[in-house]
């Protein structure tokens, strides 16, 4: 039944693209503007302005709203009113003095030039026309990133123009081998996307398993980088943890593609993607980077403490207290448990009640205007947490727990898998509730299955933890000296491992 | 499919954790029964046949590249007395699986939690292993060289902490009951040890079988060396006499570690456990898996 519906689909979408692509420029130029302005519609954004020389007539039409008018006139308009007394013949694309000047010849580039920002222009009498890049709109300009904040490092992030984060990586890594794929997605939307590689460095299978996947895209819109993200990631296996890392920041992102990791740039987002992307990759701050070796080594150390502890600290707080008392010291059983005293529920209800809380708070929080935020979050952890202690509804043992555990969650330096870890907390707490410290390591061990089992692009989740790989340890739990470090990472790198040359 | 490729290490590996782990809470027991003071004789006894056995395993596997325990049964025996053996050599694997992970059950239910049947643990534990087993020999390799590297740091040091309990007077006087209890000690040790081979069934997945007889010596030797601890400790700290009678004395090692705050340190023992039997269960019934696969 599927195929028959294919068969009598393809052929029919095929007639209508032929269609489309036999419409040519019409010569009469009253005939073109009344069909653009048909296609556009008579009262829209689409504007026209005439020419009128002394041998020629020629028209420019741009979708006013997506034109920079400053390069139009000065551009565009201005050298061709000095060149009125020409004929058409001489009029050329040469004294045109815009970016980017290109031949169409039928009436869909038109349309997709127009859409794009250009001006075209359209001659009386000739079947060709040129399309100016006069690409403009309001734009953010360049500011330091509000997401990943850093003490020391560049400040700089991306904006939502494609070209300019292009030119963001370019100023960082000057090389001809840095290869740029620009594709455009999306039926309705057209977004133009970026594919960014260094050619030597990253693996080929991996750049062209990327284009591929990205090609099989069928969609009608991307409004965000994470379209794509859902799109190429693996389909074979579900898994919460994130496999594409994302970064807002253009030194992230040029640090990744060194790494041989390979970038994709999404229009209309300040927010670029790279793969392959490993567990290590999202518990690094680039700042590991920009403060010396030791410090950071021991931040980084410190990092992975919390955000397993952000992981199992319920579970384990729970497990101990309700089935293994007998483990805890026993000055310190009396006092949790002394504090306790007339708390009306089980400390597995106590506990989820109070994370589930937070998460509201925290929901709350983002949601909510700059100003108003602070003021919900001193409502929700002062007012809420104390009156709730102080009404003997929680035990304090539980607020320490639970503040505990949130402040360890914040210190992920990627918000993805953040996210991942506060899914991951409620399935260990319930897990621990049920069956104790058995609970726990049950469910730890499935998750450390579950890690092993994914793949990033053909590259091993764990890697380089597992698989062992003795060079790439020197930037897993600690950061070796630079001096040091002499070779990307195996399994993402192709042969070309030697960082120094 | 996709080509399975492991690295010997990974292997040998797989191989350390599953019989150390079990060895540790089911087996020392039995050793201390029978040879009591004199364990650590029957362990040093075991040496040498413990190494035949890793070096018969490596050396039939690099005979045989490829193929697997039943593959090159058939071919060393003929096709249907080679079948008979692989048979056996099922049930042996069946009769390992079990016993390890009906050993942990019951270390749970007697030591830790003993109000929770031992169904929910078994299985909890079965379900645990057959996901394992889904995702893949390569899958299994790389979990269980995060365990082991976690289990070692963990081993050492309870080791030390529960050096100050250590009287190594209770190992006097020595062999005072001649050869023969020493001997009954080993044949559980040996027994233990055989169980090595079910790397025969992953064996032919190793992508480079250079120097693998070597390497399985070595991984012998690691091995008995594992054991040193444990056996000689559990006897330097209750006594022969009492250690017999022990259940999980291993267990009760460290749970009777006391060093100022440091105290009961069960957890450890627990975590040591349940990923170590996770590691042998899933080991061996990835080799049942594919054992019955090849076999029929």
């Amino acid at each position: 039944m599927f195929k028959l519906r294919n068969k009598t689909k393809q052929p029919f979408s095929q007639n209508t693209k032929n269609l489309e692509e036999q419409q040519t420029i019409l010569s009469e130029l009253d005939e073109n503007i009344k069909k653009y302005k048909e296609i556009f519609g008579d009262k829209s954004d689409f504007s026209v302005r005439y020419i009128q020389g002394d041998s020629f007539k020629l028209a420019i039409v741009y979708i006013a709203s997506l034109v920079e008018k400053d390069i139009l006139d000065q551009h565009v308009i201005k050298p061709l009113n000095n060149q009125l007394q020409q004929s058409t013949d001489t009029i050329d694309k040469i004294i045109l003095s815009t970016n980017k000047i290109k031949d169409l010849t039928n009436q869909e580039d038109v349309i997709k030039h127009l859409l794009q920002g250009h001006s075209v222009i359209l001659y009386d009498g000739k079947t060709m026309a040129y399309a100016a890049d006069t690409e403009g709109g309001e734009r953010r300009p360049v500011s330091e990133s509000t997401t990943e904040t850093i003490v020391r490092g560049p400040r700089e992030s991306f904006n939502e123009s494609i070209m300019t984060n292009i030119g963001l990586i370019r100023k960082r890594i000057k090389t001809p081998k840095l290869k740029v794929n620009k594709k455009t997605i999306g039926k309705e939307s057209n977004t133009s996307i970026a594919v960014l590689s260094i050619d030597g460095i990253a693996k080929t299978e991996i750049v062209e398993e990327v284009i591929t996947r990205i090609d099989k895209i069928k969609i009608d819109g991307i409004l965000e980088s994470l379209y794509i993200e859902e799109l190429i990631e693996d389909p074979k296996r579900y898994t919460p943890f994130p496999t594409v890392f994302n970064s807002e920041r253009p030194d992230r992102i040029a640090a990744g593609l060194l790494e041989g990791r390979i970038a994709i740039l999404v229009d209309g987002t300040p927010v670029a993607l790279l793969v392959p992307a490993t567990m290590g990759l999202f518990l690094t701050s680039n700042e590991d980077y920009y403060q010396r070796y030791d410090i950071s080594s021991l931040m980084k150390l410190l990092r992975g403490f919390c955000f397993l502890l952000s992981i199992v600290l319920p579970g384990l707080y729970v497990g101990l207290l309700t089935y293994h008392q007998e483990m805890i010291p026993t000055p310190l059983l009396v006092a949790v448990t002394g504090q306790r005293e007339g708390v009306p529920f089980g400390i597995a209800i106590e506990i989820a009640i109070m994370e589930l809380t937070f998460e509201i708070l925290r929901e709350a929080g983002i949601r909510l205007p700059k100003t108003v935020g602070a003021a919900v979050s001193i409502v929700g952890g002062l007012v809420l947490g104390q009156a709730a202690v102080e009404a003997g509804l929680v035990g304090q043992a539980t607020v320490i727990a639970v503040a505990l555990t949130a402040i360890c969650s914040f210190t992920a330096p990627s918000y993805n898998i953040a996210i991942t870890a506060r899914m991951i907390r409620f399935i260990l707490l319930l897990l621990s509730a049920v069956l104790g410290a058995f609970g726990l390591i049950f469910g730890l061990l499935f998750l450390l299955v579950h890690l092993n089992s994914i793949r990033s692009f053909s590259v091993p989740y764990m890697s380089p933890l597992v698989p062992f790989h003795k060079e790439d340890w020197k930037d897993l739990f600690i950061r070796v000296p630079w001096r040091y470090m002499k070779q990307r990472p195996d399994e993402i790198t192709n042969d070309n491992q030697n960082r120094k040359r | 499919m996709e080509k399975i490729s492991i690295t010997k290490i990974q292997a040998l590996m797989l191989g350390i954790t599953s019989i150390t782990v079990t060895g540790h809470l089911l087996f020392i027991p039995v050793i201390i029964v029978h040879a009591g003071r004199d364990s650590w004789i029957s362990l040093l006894l075991a040496t040498i046949p413990a190494m035949l056995i890793g070096f018969t395993v490596a050396l039939l596997s690099q005979r045989y590249q490829g193929y697997s325990m039943v593959e090159y049964s058939q071919i060393i025996l003929g096709k249907w007395f080679g079948k008979l053996v692989v048979f056996i050599f099922l049930f042996y694997f069946f009769h390992e699986a079990t016993i390890s992970i009906r050993g942990l059950g019951e270390f749970y239910t007697s030591a830790v939690t003993p109000r929770t049947p031992i169904m929910v643990f078994l299985i909890a534990m079965l379900v645990l292993a057959g996901y394992a087993v889904r995702c893949g020999l390569e899958v299994i390799a790389r979990t269980n060289q995060v365990i082991l590297v976690t289990l070692i740091p963990i081993g050492i040091l309870a080791s030390a902490l529960t050096h100050k309990d250590k009287d190594y007077r209770n190992f006097l006087p020595i062999l005072e009951d001649s050869f023969g209890p020493v001997w009954d000690g080993t044949l559980p040790i040996i027994s233990l040890y055989s169980s090595i081979f079910v790397l025969s069934m992953i064996f032919p997945f190793v992508n480079d079988t250079k120097q693998l007889k070597r390497y399985s010596i070595i991984t012998m030797i690691i091995l008995i060396m594992m054991f040193v601890g444990p056996v000689t400790g559990v006897v330097a700290i209750y006594g022969a006499e009492r250690a017999q009678g022990l259940y999980f004395p291993t267990f009760l090692t460290l749970r009777d570690i006391e060093i100022g705050a440091l105290q009961r340190l069960d957890i450890l023992g627990i975590l040591l456990w349940s990923l170590g039997s996770f590691s042998k269960v899933t080991l061996f019934l990835y080799a049942i898996v594919l054992a019955i696969a090849q076999l029929f």
